[in-house]
């Protein structure tokens, strides 16, 4: 079948099998492996892409549910000049990256909940990210540098 | 290995596609179907597609009950303010299904007609006396949800059927109300044991009318009318609770598994009602 939607911000068109998972469509034709396959299961959150401005599983999606929709892989958070995202310059700063596989899940995730919740707690941050695992920092990092960008996009940071 | 993927946009085309195609699998978020087809716990070769049908994917309240289309999302139930505010149990409930990126795709009809013993909207929907509307080559039909599952994943959905609706009635505002969800994690967690009350109260105290349900304790959602009824009339108190607690241990069915045992389940599932007391 034939599908046609926008991908980081540009309009796509690819030809897939029927049965072909988003994950694949997005690894494989498209080589946007930082969308990661940690589980196939939809427990770990590696997967993890923004459809509008909500996050979903791709493991869990078939390609077909990205027809007609905006789609946004980590790869497309930075800006055109390479600029990183806040959240992902947040992650830098506040040392949320370890071995690395989690975090495209991780950003999206934030995304997602800074979207809904511009000023969330620390609670709710944890709750935002309750469906990533990272098995390398313990989190706490992780939600500093969602808590951090979030000031920072309110514009209530020091930059 | 799937050959043929149906993305049908309206009702008709729907259920056209199921009468003709019986064998085929419907997918709404998929978050139960994929995964059962990765693990090889299912065969899937036609699949029909839910979430472009408008009926399917529309929440209307009225005065009497809300109605939520079969290919709803979680997180769109979430965001529904006068559902929110009408039917806070069913908001309790949802908001403990897996976690945040499974809540934008998993759907009520979903977690229904997989008919898990574990599915955390089930205990609510049997408390609130939800329906399931079905269309299928016979016309509509609407059971109640107590009625429709049957067992672990079965329910009398036939061949041709699709669910396309659940109705639940308005509850009555004074009611109390709570739903607990015991797992090894806060989330992501299949429940071990949970637990869906309401109830209303009457003069002095006492306990007017209430509704108790056990989830993951036995193959489906299990109710006790007699202990319901000897909680009539009575207050909440630990009294109360130390004499029901046992009388429910003695009647749940659960399993070992993977996630608990049976007797952490039988002692537990007595425990719960202890939250009656918050």
């Amino acid at each position: 079948m034939l599908l046609k939607f926008t991908l980081n911000g540009k309009a796509v068109e690819a030809e897939c099998p029927p049965g072909m998972r988003a994950v694949d469509l997005l690894r494989e034709h498209f080589a946007l492996t930082g969308v990661k396959e940690g589980c196939s299961e939809g427990e770990c959150g590696a997967c993890s892409i923004l459809v509008g401005n909500a996050s979903r599983l791709s493991c869990l999606m078939l390609a077909c549910q990205l027809e007609g929709q905006d789609i946004v892989t980590v790869e497309g958070l930075q800006g055109e000049n390479g600029v990183l995202h806040p959240v992902q310059q947040a992650f830098v700063d506040q040392g949320a990256v370890q071995c690395g596989y989690c975090s495209p899940g991780m950003l999206i995730s934030a995304l997602d909940l800074l979207a809904r919740n511009p000023r969330p707690s620390r609670v709710q941050i944890r709750e935002g990210l309750s469906g990533n695992l990272c098995r390398c920092t313990g989190y706490q990092k992780i939600i500093d540098a969602v808590e951090a960008a979030s000031l920072t996009m309110a514009g209530d940071g020091d930059d | 290995m799937i050959n043929q993927v149906w993305e049908p946009r309206t009702i008709e085309e729907l259920l056209l596609l199921k009468t003709e195609n019986p064998n085929a699998a419907l997918m709404a978020g998929g978050t139960d179907l994929l995964v059962w087809m990765h693990s090889g716990r299912r065969a899937v070769f036609q699949l029909i597609m839910t979430g472009r049908v408008p009926e399917m994917t529309a929440i209307t309240v009225s005065d009497a009950e809300l109605t939520i289309g079969a290919a709803v999302s979680v997180q769109q139930i979430l965001d529904h303010q006068a559902g929110r505010s009408g039917w806070p149990l069913l908001y309790k409930a949802l908001n403990t299904i897996g976690s945040p990126p499974i809540r934008h795709m998993a759907t009520l009809g979903g977690n229904i007609c997989s008919a898990s013993p574990a599915g955390d909207s089930l205990p609510a929907l049997y408390i609130m006396q939800a329906r399931v509307e079905l269309a299928g080559k016979a016309g509509r039909r609407e059971v109640p949800a107590c009625e429709f599952i049957t067992g672990p994943g079965r329910t009398t959905i036939r061949d041709d059927e699709v669910l396309i609706n659940i109705r639940i009635p308005r509850p009555p505002g004074s009611q109390r109300f709570g739903f607990i969800k015991l797992g090894q994690r806060q989330s992501l967690a299949i429940s071990i044991a949970s637990l869906a009350y309401a109830y209303t109260m009457g003069d002095q105290q006492k306990i007017d009318d209430i509704a108790l349900a056990w989830g993951s304790v036995g193959p489906t959602v299990m109710r006790f009318p007699e202990i319901e009824a000897g909680m009539r009339g009575r207050m909440i108190d630990i009294p109360l609770l130390e004499s029901a607690a046992p009388l429910v241990s003695a009647r749940v069915q659960p399993i070992d598994d993977i996630r608990a045992s049976a007797a952490y389940r039988r002692l537990v599932a007595g425990r719960m009602l202890y939250y009656l007391l918050e």
